[in-house]
């Protein structure tokens, strides 16, 4: 399919009737027709319970939330077996923590190092936390590169050690958006024997992504990032590990056999999935997937790239405004965050907000990063494929307007 | 063109009343909105009159958006004089009013902090 800009529009409902600019998308994306449909279809056609039951709407609603799995599976490069569906990205962290966490077989070897990066989203980094006082581990992180915002990889070799438990790394910064080379720290990571977490939740469906490409051996995301419906995630682990680890919630689907005292567990993925799931949301999600991979991955990195670039020179050239973003737009998912001498982040949102331009203020779920660049909060502007040059102009014009109220 | 960034509420922002940090301050008390960088602290010094603590001076710094900054400026303006016992029946609505405009849920807890940070000093 021709990257189209305004077939895509035309498939995105409310960019008629919500803000003229919708500049958020690293917060959550908008869903298209098709996700909507898709979603709807198992609310109107296949409501029932997945798996087991026999009835002709409990097939329909068990192979549409498989076939779901199998699509999301193919769009990271993995196994339908590895694909554990959840929540969302923070439920997909945590748990990954305590099944590791349950897993005696993990720890055997005496390995007490944890690293991970200053950049970090709080849904991986505070779990990461609780772990290691948990485990009594000692906890390190990348920092970034001096004066820059991306992190200092060659520092890996010196964090990462035979101790080294496990290396949890974001594959893209919700922040200024830049994109961590992954599989070069992996490789520092699988010689010394750590196990690799990736938090993918806001590169993917901005750039082509392959599990084995990036030398994961775990990666969990967000599906409402990803033109998916909220309130599903996905959790993968690579399979020789996955059989490996215990289950950290329990319940229906996910046993083999249970006794009044005792219980053994179901085929992966089951085990990792009791109760019953976001059913809709998966369908939806797969649908998200359909329509991403229609468009393209990298056309949609390329059409993102450019008006990121452009907003970052926009902004630049306004007096007062200095901007916090990977400036190689090629290694950047589509985030521009920025602040201003003349306006709070919070003011700058509500002026913008109320100028049709939606963007996010604060720390984005990332404070120590903000500590590490030295501010306390920012305004975020973010790209995806629905976007076009008028938001930019429209971001622009509404910035300058909060330095004509602001200036004295 | 805003509403909630009217003039006085501006003119605070802008040229804050009592924003000085104080030397000889009796208390001082800090407040933070973590999630938006607001940073405001309180420098109250307290004198005896008609047999009840009132507020001889009050002051403050720090850091933030418009509401928690001009939200302190005002609020200088009504502490000095009342007594403890005014200043803990200060109410939510007191807060508010001082802004004269509508704040939205989101941006309540900018606007009351320095309340909120008030209140937190008189428990010292």
């Amino acid at each position: 399919m021709r990257f189209s800009i305004t077939k895509i529009q035309e498939d995105f409902p409310q960019l008629k009737g919500g803000s003229e600019h919708y500049l958020d998308s690293q917060a959550t994306s908008l869903t298209p027709r098709s996700v909507i449909d898709a979603q709807d279809a198992y609310y109107l056609k296949a409501r029932a319970n997945t798996h087991r039951a026999i009835f002709k709407e409990a097939a329909l609603a068990t192979d549409l939330y498989e076939d779901a799995r199998t699509k999301i599976a193919n769009f990271i490069g993995a196994k339908r077996e590895e694909v554990i569906l959840t929540g969302g990205a923070t439920e997909s962290s945590n748990m990954l923590v305590r099944m590791l966490d349950e897993t005696p077989a993990f720890w055997g070897s005496g390995k007490r190092e944890i690293v991970t990066s200053v950049m970090e989203h709080h849904a991986s980094l505070v779990p990461l936390q609780q772990l290691a006082k948990r485990k009594g581990c000692m906890l390190s992180h990348i920092p970034l590169s001096p004066g820059s915002v991306r992190l200092d990889v060659k520092s890996v070799e010196g964090l990462i050690s035979d101790e080294t438990a496990i290396v949890s790394v974001m594959l893209a910064s919700n922040v200024t958006g830049t994109i961590n080379p992954i599989s070069e720290i992996a490789k520092v990571a699988h010689r010394h024997g750590a196990f690799v977490v990736v938090d993918a939740t806001a590169a993917i469906g901005h750039i082509p992504m392959h599990v084995d490409d990036l030398g994961a051996d775990a990666l969990f995301f967000s599906g409402h990032k990803i033109l998916g419906p909220t309130g599903v995630g996905v959790l993968w682990v690579r399979k020789e590990m996955l059989e490996k680890l215990q289950p950290a919630v329990f319940g229906g689907h996910m046993i083999s056999e249970v006794t009044k005292d005792d219980a053994t567990w179901g085929d992966i993925p089951d085990r990792f999935e009791p109760g019953t799931k976001n059913i809709g949301g998966v369908i939806g999600l797969g649908a998200a997937v359909d329509y991403l991979n229609a468009v393209g991955l990298t056309e949609i990195h390329r059409h993102v790239s450019a008006l990121t670039k452009s907003a970052i020179e926009a902004l630049d050239a306004l007096p007062g405004v200095h901007v916090v973003a990977e400036r190689d737009t090629e290694l950047n998912i589509g985030d521009v965050s920025f602040v201003c001498d003349f306006a709070h982040p919070h003011d700058v949102a509500e002026i913008l907000g109320r100028n049709g331009v939606a963007v996010r203020p604060g720390h984005h779920c990332a404070l120590p990063y903000h500590v590490e660049l030295g501010i306390a909060a920012t305004t975020r502007v973010s790209f995806y494929l629905y976007n076009d040059e008028d938001d930019v102009r429209g971001l622009v014009e509404a910035v300058k307007k909060v330095r004509a109220l602001f200036a004295d | 063109m805003d509403s909630l960034y009217q003039e006085h509420i501006l003119d605070h922002y802008k040229h804050p009343r009592n924003k000085r940090e104080m030397d000889d301050a009796d208390v001082v008390q800090r407040g933070k909105n973590v999630s938006c960088g607001d940073d405001l602290t309180w420098y109250v010094k307290w004198e005896e009159k008609g047999g009840s603590q009132r507020v001889a001076d009050v002051s403050f710094s720090g850091y933030g958006c418009a509401l928690s900054q001009s939200g302190a400026s005002m609020l200088s303006l009504v502490l000095k004089g009342k007594t403890k016992e005014e200043v803990a029946a200060l109410t939510r609505e007191d807060m508010l009013a001082l802004f004269h405009a509508d704040i939205g849920h989101m941006r309540e807890k900018c606007a009351l902090l320095p309340l909120s940070t008030i209140k937190e000093l008189l428990k010292q």
